[in-house]
């Protein structure tokens, strides 16, 4: 057994969580409650067989292939195959998967109490389908993942959500689909014309036509842009964010939308460089406008999940600028940021979803005056937000400060409007807390809550928050962890989208190797 | 008379020998049945004609097997044409009768239909549908499709108290009587032009000889024959009568109607397409790329506004004989893969759509069938398994995967795009993202609006036929979703 495990580790991280499915499908409805203990032993094995897959990875000395590399056929008539295989990004993202997960099963234990076996159920589909598309090596292979992910997503908030979940969960389901069917259509003619492979490794040294490119470019970008989300294609997100869960939350902003920018970063930039250095600026005007436009509307929100939902739209803006910026830094950069904003984020969900389990609303008006009540949550939520506005020292300003770095180097203009997202930020996270927290103490908030009867955090709750705390200082002190991991991927990455030189008109190619020489 | 002479008899028999045992049933559950009205109508007697249909039925299919393996090359008799279409084809037909007779039997029990004449009457029904497939002569194709019509008619207006389902008969009836005129129009023009009811004769047509007057008759011959088979597969602008028929007949019979018949309608249609391709040229391809067009288009934008599942599913019905469609408009430049796909296709969307009209049947066991959105209101609370079932049933035919429909779909793309037909496949895309919206009405109602859910009152158990219908289905949508594999070897070596 260990034998195995140990050769097909990634393998049983990926599919890990069906064991819990399974479980889960067998217990009685009467011993519905053991459901939460199942979902959670099942994460937590899921989270070590991780931890244990990041040892096998960081024992390999080459950095430069895909490591733990499997590929089985599947459906060898299609040409399709089980294939899968890990660079640093895709271990980030899977170890950040296995964390958050057994977290949202944590932080639904009290929340969801109507049909909690489905609902944890669904949330291990869901880790399946996150983890399955970050190691996917075989383009049909992901997209079948990347369904996969989406339909428990759309129950997860369509059952457990808010007022408006019907509404939510079906933008969140047809947004989706219209660009994955797209996506799909893409992914055929890709397969037809790169020589009948889905193979990734493969499809990389193909040589497409510039225009072809930019089609195929062009139905990647959608449906990726959409999950990410990028302006103007985000209107999904803050109803979903908002009406989902907190789990659902948690999961959506943690690594949900991370398969976007990581579509980005594997397939859709990496098989189309000619497209990509000619959709280059429309990218980072839309990535600017992005950053800029998601703080402002942020700044106007009267609803807590809502605020957060829009500042996602900004983070991730800087993800899609550091990627498209295309020097080393960014790049590395936006990794970084993907990871500290599923960390950062995901932690202001869950705060935020404690505190709504306390008190029933959302809306910003009916808090204020709670701090000296709740010190120790308020503690831990403005540092939490501090983390979120960029402060150094802590995780999310490593990867913003790279981000602006690195584009400020080839595209100052961007970089230096982007900068003004970081301090909208500043506003709409300290306002917000000023509003929420602070001020003339109440009485009442909300619907009648008595402030005084409010509890600050639990024992449940603080271990919950812990390893998230202890890693948003971790990379803002040390971020060393991340960046030796991701360094590698980040200049294969970079490499491989230059690799199209014959398709560059002269100058342009020249100004290139000219900018590489300069560095 | 002498060509009767020279027929070498055994062989015909030994060849069709399945296609009589479907025949000889039929015959059988209906004198069965005759017995047993003699003797009033019993459980036992139902139970009897129920047994001997599902016997005869795999008899057929287990007899199909050997003659499947040995029709590497295509055997003529006479009016029969068997190659290994003609099996798969009626492997398919099989199964879906098979399926549609399991679910019958408590429907019909519970409502005191009597059993023997339906039965009868879906087994002559297949018996029709394999007729229409498993022959290259045009004359037969027409016998086949008259053989199953009349079977249809009755079968539409065969909940006598209903009166939808009577207005299903009769419309059914005057629609298809239509239909045939055009077919046998069609066909005697066609006569006309190429002096030939052979289709195998027509490919070998040159075109260049067929001049004049003889080269219009051609034509008219074509377009009626097209106009009348698009009718029976309702593809727009012949699909009015469509949503009327499926919805006012009994479930298990719309069942019926939306998967065996439309597939063995499909798959003659198939035989007619690549039998005067050679003569029509681009103007048929054009024709068929916009009827495949309107017909995604029209299906899925009117299934959109449905309030009914029963008559969603119809339009869905009409969206999905589109997409099959798509396998027509590419014949022309990839013939195997695109009648791969369409098989799959065909094979893929029977399989689902018999689960969801299972699912339906289970939820309305006795009584006028109530199938409306708010019948379903928190089915999910009420009765998780037969929700769970219906929503993977509704994901498949949304395409999602990793289910059949999806495969379906995604083959049927594949060749598409190898065909060139990129535009094709984009509208056919969009109209997938159209079709989802609708399919998930059911799955909003059923596990979004548990707050509005009626009380449930306790459910009597699901009958066994049902059960084993809902079982099957699952299995395949799920595993042929998983696993295409083998299902792709064995249509790929069905086709060359």
């Amino acid at each position: 057994m260990l034998p195995w495990l140990a050769t097909n580790i990634l393998t049983a991280t990926i599919f890990a969580p069906l064991l819990g499915v399974v479980l889960l499908l067998l217990v009685p409805r009467r011993h519905e409650a053991a459901s939460r203990e199942i979902a959670l032993t099942v994460s937590l094995v899921t989270f070590a067989l991780s931890l244990w897959l990041a040892l096998r990875f960081g024992a390999q000395s080459s950095h430069d292939a895909f490591l733990l590399y499997v590929a089985i056929p599947w459906i060898p008539e299609l040409g399709v195959h089980y294939r899968i295989g890990l660079d640093g990004v895709s271990l980030s993202l899977i170890l950040l998967t296995t964390l958050l997960t057994p977290l949202c099963v944590l932080c639904a234990w009290r929340d969801i109490k109507a049909r909690r076996k489905e609902f944890m159920l669904l949330l291990m589909l869901v880790e399946i389908g996150l983890n399955g598309a970050f190691a996917s090596l075989d383009l049909f292979l992901f997209y079948i993942f990347w369904e996969l992910m989406l339909i428990p997503m759309y129950f997860l908030v369509g059952m457990w959500g808010g007022k408006q979940r019907i509404m939510a969960a079906t933008k969140l389901l047809l947004f989706t689909l219209v660009g994955s069917l797209i996506m799909l259509v893409a992914i055929l003619y890709l397969y037809l014309a790169g020589g009948k492979t889905f193979d990734v490794m493969q499809l990389y040294e193909v040589a497409l036509p510039a225009s072809t490119q930019l089609w195929l470019f062009a139905a990647f970008a959608l449906a990726f842009a959409i999950k990410v989300p990028i302006f103007p294609l985000h209107t999904w997100l803050p109803d979903a964010h908002t009406e989902a869960p907190t789990a659902g939350s948690v999961l959506l902003a943690g690594v949900f939308l991370k398969v976007g920018t990581y579509g980005f970063y594997r397939f859709a930039m990496p098989l189309f460089p000619a497209a990509v250095l000619a959709a280059k600026p429309l990218f980072m005007i839309l990535a600017v406008v992005g950053i800029v436009g998601g703080a402002l509307v942020s700044m106007v929100q009267p609803d807590v999940k809502r605020l957060i939902a829009y500042s996602s739209v900004s983070h991730l803006g800087f993800v899609m600028l550091g990627l498209f910026a295309l020097t080393p830094e960014s790049v590395q950069g936006a990794i970084i940021q993907m990871i500290n904003h599923g960390i950062t984020t995901g932690a202001l969900f869950l705060m935020f979803g404690m505190l709504y389990e306390r008190t029933h609303t959302r809306q910003i008006a009916d808090y204020g005056g709670i701090a000296p009540q709740i010190p120790l949550f308020t503690t831990l939520f403005v540092i939490v937000s501090l983390s979120s506005l960029g402060m150094p020292g802590l995780n999310n300003f490593v990867g913003e400060f790279l981000i602006l770095l690195g584009t400020f180097r080839t595209d100052s203009v961007y970089a230096i409007i982007a900068a003004t997202g970081v301090i909208i930020a500043a506003v709409y996270l300290l306002w917000m807390i000023e509003r929420v927290f602070f001020g003339a103490p109440r009485e009442t908030i909300g619907d009648g809550i008595v402030v005084a009867k409010l509890k600050d955090v639990s024992g449940r709750e603080f271990a919950l928050l812990v390893p998230l705390l202890v890693l948003i200082v971790w990379f803002g002190v040390y971020p060393r962890t991340i960046l030796d991991c991701t360094a590698a991927s980040a200049k294969n990455f970079i490499s491989l989208v230059h690799r199209a030189p014959w398709i560059l008109d002269k100058s342009d190619h020249e100004s290139r190797t000219t900018n590489h020489e300069a560095r | 008379m002498e060509s009767l002479l020279h027929t070498d008899w055994l062989l015909m028999l030994s060849q069709s020998l399945p296609l009589l045992v479907l025949l000889a049933t039929a015959v059988l559950v209906l004198s069965a049945g005759l017995c047993g009205c003699c003797s009033r109508t019993t459980n036992h007697e139902s139970r009897i004609t129920i047994y001997l249909s599902l016997i005869g039925i795999i008899a057929a299919a287990v007899l199909v097997v050997p003659r499947w393996q040995a029709a590497t090359t295509p055997v003529q008799l006479s009016l029969w044409y068997f190659d290994r279409l003609a099996w798969v084809a009626g492997e398919i037909i099989l199964g879906a009768t098979l399926l549609v007779v399991l679910l019958s039997s408590s429907y019909l029990r519970a409502r005191q239909f009597i059993k023997a004449e339906f039965l009868a009457l879906v087994l002559l029904g297949a018996f029709g549908m394999w007729c229409m497939v498993a022959t290259q002569h045009l004359l037969m194709i027409f016998l086949g499709i008259e053989i199953l019509s009349l079977a249809a008619y009755v079968l539409a207006a065969y909940a006598r108290a209903e009166p939808t389902s009577i207005e299903a008969g009769l419309k059914y009836f005057l629609m298809g009587s239509v239909a045939s005129a055009f077919l046998l129009f069609g066909i005697a023009f066609l006569y006309g032009g190429t002096g030939s009811l052979d289709l195998l004769a027509m490919q070998k047509l040159n075109i260049m000889s067929i001049e004049g007057a003889e080269r219009l008759y051609l034509l008219i011959g074509v377009a009626s024959l097209l106009v009348g088979m698009a009718f029976k597969i309702a593809a727009v602008p012949f699909q009015w009568w469509a949503p009327d028929v499926y919805s006012g007949a009994p479930l298990p019979v719309t069942a019926f109607f939306a998967t065996g018949v439309k597939a063995a309608a499909f798959l003659a249609l198939w035989r007619i397409a690549v039998g005067v391709s050679v003569v029509t040229g681009p103007a048929w391809h054009s024709l068929l790329w916009w009827m495949a067009v309107s017909t995604i288009l029209v299906g899925n934008l009117a299934a959109l506004t449905q309030d009914d599942v029963k008559r969603m599913l119809a339009y869905s019905s009409i969206a999905h004989a589109g997409y099959a469609l798509i396998a027509l408009v590419i014949a022309p430049s990839e013939l195997h893969i695109a009648l791969a796909a369409l098989l799959l296709y065909l094979l893929g969307y029977t399989v689902m759509t018999i689960g969801a009209f299972a699912v339906l049947i289970a939820l309305n066991p006795a009584g006028s069938e109530r199938t409306s959105l708010a019948d379903l209101t928190g089915l999910g609370v009420r009765r998780p398994g037969l929700a769970l079932l219906l929503a993977i049933f509704l994901f498949s035919l949304a395409g999602i995967p990793p289910t059949i429909g999806f495969f379906g779909k995604y083959f049927l793309f594949q060749a598409a795009v190898a065909a060139g037909e990129v535009k094709l496949v984009l509208i056919a895309v969009l109209g997938s993202v159209i079709s989802v919206a609708y399919y998930v009405r059911p799955i909003v109602v059923m596990y979004f609006r548990t707050d509005a859910a009626p009380l449930g009152n306790i459910h009597p158990p699901l009958s066994r036929g049902v059960r084993a219908v809902l079982a099957l289905t699952l299995l395949a949508v799920l595993a042929l979703g998983l696993f295409p594999s083998p299902l792709l070897q064995w249509l790929w070596a069905s086709v060359r």
